[in-house]
C-alpha cells in the first residue's frame, strides 16, 4: 500500500482541529452572553406597557382601596420588628381626633401615623403617601412578570419572589422611619440605616427600578419545568 | 439541569450581584454628604446651576421672560432645580448595569456616553415641559413630576441598555483563535 505523502498528511492535520483549537472555541462561546437577557417580543413589550399604563393610571378610588392594605402590611412589620417601642404607632386610614382641620396635601393615598397609646413620646398624626413608595413598585412587579413569554407556573412563582422582594423593602421603608420618629431617644441616624434609606428608599427612580430588580432575580432563579433537557 | 443552564443562571445571578455592588458604590458617593460650605457642595451648587443655565436657554425659545438666579428658573412661574432633579440616579443605575454586563471595556465606555448623553439630553426637556405644565397645567404638575417622568426616565434607560447590551453581542468581532476550518 502507497503510503500518504508528507504534503497529504499536513493538509489533514489543518483539518481536524485539535483539542487546543476545540477548547478555545469552547471558551470563545462561554465568554459571549448569548441569552443573558432575556428576548422580549414585541406583544411581550406591548402587553407589560398596556399592563403598566392600566394600573398606574389615577383611577378614582383606587387608593382608597390600596390604604388598608398598606395600613394592615405596615401595622404588621411594626409588630413584628417592634418599632415604636412604648409609643405603639399605628397606620390608619383617618388622621383621627388629633387633627381636626384636613391637612393640606392629603389625597386619596395618605396614611396617617400615630401613637396608639403607651407612654412612649407622643406625635402629631403624620401623614404617608403609598402610592409611589408601597403601590406602584408592586404593580410594576405584577406588569413585568404577568407580560413575560413564559408557562404559568414559573409566572407565578416569578411573581411570589418578586412581591417578596418588594414587601421587604416596603418593611424597611415603614420601619426605619417608624423608629426614628417614635424613639425614647431620637438620636441621628447611623451611617448604615442613612445609606439603605437613601439607596433603597429615597432615590425617586427607586420605586421604578426596584420592581425591575426584584424581576431580574426572579427571573434568574426561576426556570421553565419545559426547557428541561 | 444542565451544566449550560446553570452557567447562566449564575452568570445571571452575578450580574445582578454586580450591578448591585457598582450602583450602590456610585449611588453612595453621590449623596455622600459633603460639607455645608465645603468644595464639593459648591462644585455641587455649580453643577446644578449649569443645569438650569442649560434648561433655562431652552425655556427662553418659549418664553422671553425666563431669567435663571443660581439653580432656580424665574419667569412665568418659578422652577428650582434640585439635587436629584439631574436624573442623576438614572443615569448612574444606567452606567452601573453596562459596566457589570459582560461586555469589552471600549463598548462599555461608548455605551455610558451614549446613553448617560441620551438621558441628560431627555432630562432637560423634562425640566422644560415641567416649566410649561406648571404655567399652563399646575395642578397636573405633581403627578407628571413624581410619576409620569420618573417612569419614563427609568424606562428609557432600560429601552437603552437593551439596545445597547444586543449592539455589544452584535459587534463583538470573530474570536481570532477559531480553527481555519471553522471559517470556511
Amino acid at each position: 500500500m502507497r503510503k500518504p505523502d508528507r504534503g497529504a498528511r499536513a493538509r489533514l492535520s489543518a483539518a481536524a482541529p485539535t483539542w487546543r483549537e476545540r477548547r478555545g472555541v469552547a471558551l470563545a462561546a462561554e465568554r459571549t452572553p448569548p441569552a443573558l437577557l432575556p428576548r422580549w417580543p414585541a406583544r411581550s413589550i406591548a402587553l407589560c406597557l398596556g399592563l403598566a399604563l392600566l394600573l398606574l393610571a389615577p383611577w378614582p378610588g383606587s387608593g382608597r382601596l390600596f390604604r388598608p392594605v398598606f395600613c394592615a402590611f405596615g401595622n404588621a412589620v411594626i409588630v413584628v420588628v417592634g418599632a415604636g417601642g412604648d409609643s405603639a404607632p399605628r397606620f390608619s386610614t383617618e388622621p383621627g381626633e388629633a387633627l381636626t382641620t384636613p391637612a393640606a396635601g392629603a389625597t386619596d393615598w395618605t396614611v396617617w401615623l400615630a401613637a396608639s397609646g403607651g407612654h412612649g413620646p407622643s406625635r402629631p398624626p403624620l401623614p404617608l403617601e403609598t402610592k409611589i413608595l408601597g403601590y406602584t413598585p408592586l404593580a410594576l412587579s405584577l406588569a413585568l412578570t404577568l407580560s413575560f413569554a413564559v408557562s404559568w407556573r414559573r409566572k407565578l412563582r416569578m411573581l411570589g419572589i418578586g412581591l417578596a422582594l418588594l414587601l421587604m423593602r416596603l418593611a424597611i421603608a415603614i420601619a426605619l422611619p417608624v423608629g426614628r420618629a417614635f424613639s425614647l431617644h431620637p438620636a441621628a441616624p447611623g451611617p448604615v440605616s442613612e445609606l439603605v434609606w437613601y439607596l433603597l428608599i429615597d432615590l425617586p427612580a427607586m420605586s421604578y427600578v426596584a420592581p425591575l430588580f426584584a424581576w431580574w432575580i426572579a427571573f434568574a432563579a426561576t426556570k421553565d419545568e419545559s426547557a428541561r433537557p | 439541569m444542565s451544566r449550560w443552564s446553570k452557567d447562566l443562571r449564575r452568570a445571571r445571578l452575578r450580574f445582578a450581584a454586580a450591578f448591585v455592588a457598582v450602583g450602590g458604590a456610585l449611588l453612595a458617593l453621590y449623596s455622600f454628604p459633603y460639607s455645608e460650605h465645603g468644595l464639593g457642595e459648591a462644585g455641587f451648587a455649580w453643577y446644578l446651576g449649569a443645569y438650569a443655565r442649560v434648561a433655562g436657554a431652552v425655556i427662553h425659545l418659549a418664553d422671553p421672560t425666563v431669567r435663571v438666579l443660581g439653580a432656580e428658573l424665574v419667569g412665568r412661574t418659578s422652577l428650582t432645580i434640585a439635587k436629584n432633579c439631574d436624573a442623576m440616579d438614572v443615569n448612574l443605575l444606567l452606567t452601573a448595569a453596562m459596566i457589570a454586563f459582560p461586555a469589552p471595556w471600549r463598548r462599555r465606555l461608548l455605551g455610558i456616553v451614549a446613553g448617560v448623553g441620551l438621558l441628560s439630553v431627555v432630562n432637560v426637556l423634562r425640566i422644560v415641559t415641567l416649566y410649561q405644565i406648571n404655567i399652563h397645567a399646575p395642578r397636573a404638575f405633581e403627578f407628571v413630576h413624581a410619576e409620569v417622568f420618573p417612569l419614563a426616565m427609568v424606562a428609557l434607560a432600560v429601552g437603552a441598555f437593551g439596545l445597547w447590551s444586543r449592539w455589544s453581542r452584535q459587534a463583538e468581532p470573530a474570536p481570532t483563535d477559531t480553527p481555519a476550518h471553522a471559517q470556511a
